[in-house]
């Protein structure tokens, strides 16, 4: 019987797996210190422009101890001569908060392979006005364009990093049409946009927009966007037990999920995750989508100790395609991996400090 | 001795069960992570008191209830318009259900939320749920009322998972 209690411990089994032992102990430690600190200062300190200088510090040397703001200030992402990207991610605040913390967590931030960090100041995003919805971002298979809400122009633009050049779409699109689930798909060139809406919306809608062109095409949004092609084509999508590459027969499957690859360079290969394992995947598996044949479970290798098959990405090359890893311990790092989709082996491309929300070229 | 020994096999034997419920409170990982962090730490900060005069998981429980409510009162923490990624999903049926689910979870107000956590994922009784969310039993009766309902209203299709739950509600 699937009653409500079920799903909820169902849910809960989708809990992560942290420990949060020590952060604990070493946060208490640290208020301990503060606590002693600030009662030092009362007495001692002087204040200037925020900055508290206690003097004698408890050491008897006469160090001063510089008391920083807790929050990081991220620059603006500039209009252009920016470098490919390596991710977007969800900003969060340090820890733990303060009752005057002006900090807003689950903002999009975006990186660079250079390193940099920037804000995506014009998109939307939750506010110190207490508004918490999120528009979705996405990113070109090279980082080299992303695809944003632009919330003064009300609908989405496509800009080019290097040059700031910029395409909006044909649409008008609502803050509150994000209230819900929603999706953006970016083709590899950038110029096809699919953005699918679920819940935000009277009733679900997706629109396939060429963004050089202006134009629009509506999807059947009942099925959930996997990738698109340059000039259109191809487009894949899924829903439970099928998949359809626009333009052909919509081919079952057996227990489809969405965490699939983009589709591959030949057109027809999509990669699943499967072979669960206490509820975690532990391999990978090609599927035809033109004429359902699905190839063997190959378990993969060569992850790092204490990290899960998270997600699949884009094809890195015709053999390989991005797979994220993450920890089992939060204070680990996710890891993405190229696996080789005829071994299963995994080579390790780069480490990310934030979780990355969303990765260059893949369905998420 | 460390004076956090005690807090460190506290956490060894509950922390998971207390993430499972940070879990289903914010319906998000990173801020459920957030959210039992920032309970913990002043549940360490207290560690020596409470272990000496107080039950522990019970004060740190109300705390996490607190805190959730606290944050989404004061509104600073957003809400996912996206799910994360999740482990281990087969995108059946049941998959589709409790996505429905979560969907319609995250259109709740907080504390019918908590309160659907509280009494249907930790089998709490209405009296315990009072405590734990500072308010009367009335309230927790009222609450869950217009949590069931609301869950009716949003998401029709999960009718069959509530057929277990009203009568108590009109009570």
């Amino acid at each position: 019987m699937n009653l409500l209690r079920d799903e909820l411990h169902a849910m809960a089994d989708e809990a992560p797996h942290i420990d949060l032992t020590e952060r604990a102990i070493r946060g208490a430690r640290r208020r301990r210190v503060a606590g002693a600190a600030l009662a030092v200062a009362a007495a001692v300190a002087v204040m200037t422009g925020g900055t508290a200088v206690l003097l004698g510090g408890g050491t008897g040397t006469g160090r001063s101890v510089t008391m920083a703001p807790a929050t990081r200030d991220v620059t603006a992402l500039p209009e252009r001569g920016v470098g490919p990207l390596t991710h977007a991610y969800l900003s969060r605040c340090p820890m733990p908060r303060k009752p005057d913390d002006e900090c807003v967590s689950g903002q999009w931030r975006v990186a660079t392979e250079s390193g940099t960090t920037y804000a995506l100041a014009d998109t939307m995003g939750p506010d110190r006005t207490g508004r918490a919805l999120r528009s979705p971002v996405a990113i070109t298979k090279d980082g080299r364009r992303i695809a944003y809400y632009s919330e003064r122009k009300q609908t989405f633009e496509v800009r080019d990093l290097a040059s700031g050049r910029t395409w909006k779409a044909p649409l008008k699109v609502r803050e509150g049409d994000f209230d819900g689930e929603s999706f953006l798909r970016l083709s590899p060139d950038g110029m096809q946009l699919i953005y699918t809406n679920w819940s935000g919306m009277p009733k679900p809608y997706s629109v396939l927009v060429d963004m050089e062109k202006g134009r629009t095409t509506t999807l059947n949004a009942t099925w959930y966007p996997v990738s698109v092609g340059d000039g259109g084509s191809p487009i894949t999508l899924v829903k439970p037990s099928r998949v359809w590459i626009v333009g052909n027969r919509p081919v079952a499957v057996k227990n489809f999920p969405y965490e699939v690859s983009a589709l591959g360079p030949d057109g027809r290969t999509l990669v699943r995750l499967g072979r669960y394992v206490d509820g975690r995947p532990t391999a990978i598996s090609t599927f035809d989508a033109l004429g359902g044949a699905e190839g063997p479970a190959l378990r993969v290798t060569g992850l790092s100790d204490g990290m899960s098959l998270a997600r699949l990405g884009g094809w890195v090359s015709d053999t390989e395609v991005a797979l994220l890893a993450v920890p089992d311990r939060s204070e680990m790092e996710s890891v993405l991996y190229a696996v080789n989709v005829h071994t299963g082996r995994a080579r390790e491309l780069r480490r990310f400090a934030d979780f990355p929300a969303v990765l260059p070229g893949a369905a998420r | 001795m460390d004076r956090y020994e005690g807090f460190r096999e506290f956490l060894q034997a509950r922390q998971q069960s207390l993430t499972r419920t940070a879990y289903l409170l914010t319906g998000d990982a990173h801020l459920a992570e957030d959210l039992l962090q920032t309970v913990l730490i002043r549940v360490a900060s207290r560690w020596t008191r409470l272990a000496r005069d107080a039950n522990v998981e019970a004060y740190t429980r109300k705390a996490l209830v607190n805190q959730h409510l606290s944050w989404r009162r004061r509104k600073h923490v957003e809400l996912p318009s996206v799910t994360m990624p999740e482990r281990g999903r087969s995108h059946d049926e049941a998959t589709v259900r409790r996505l429905a689910l979560r969907q319609a979870l995250g259109r709740l107000t907080p504390r019918q939320r908590t309160v659907l956590v509280l009494r249907f994922f930790e089998d709490r009784t209405e009296h315990e749920t009072a405590q734990l969310m500072g308010c009367s039993l009335g309230t927790v009766k009222s609450q869950t009322h217009h949590a069931l309902s609301r869950l009716r209203t949003l998401a029709p299709e999960l009718a069959d998972l509530l057929t277990d739950v009203p009568t108590e509600t009109h009570r």
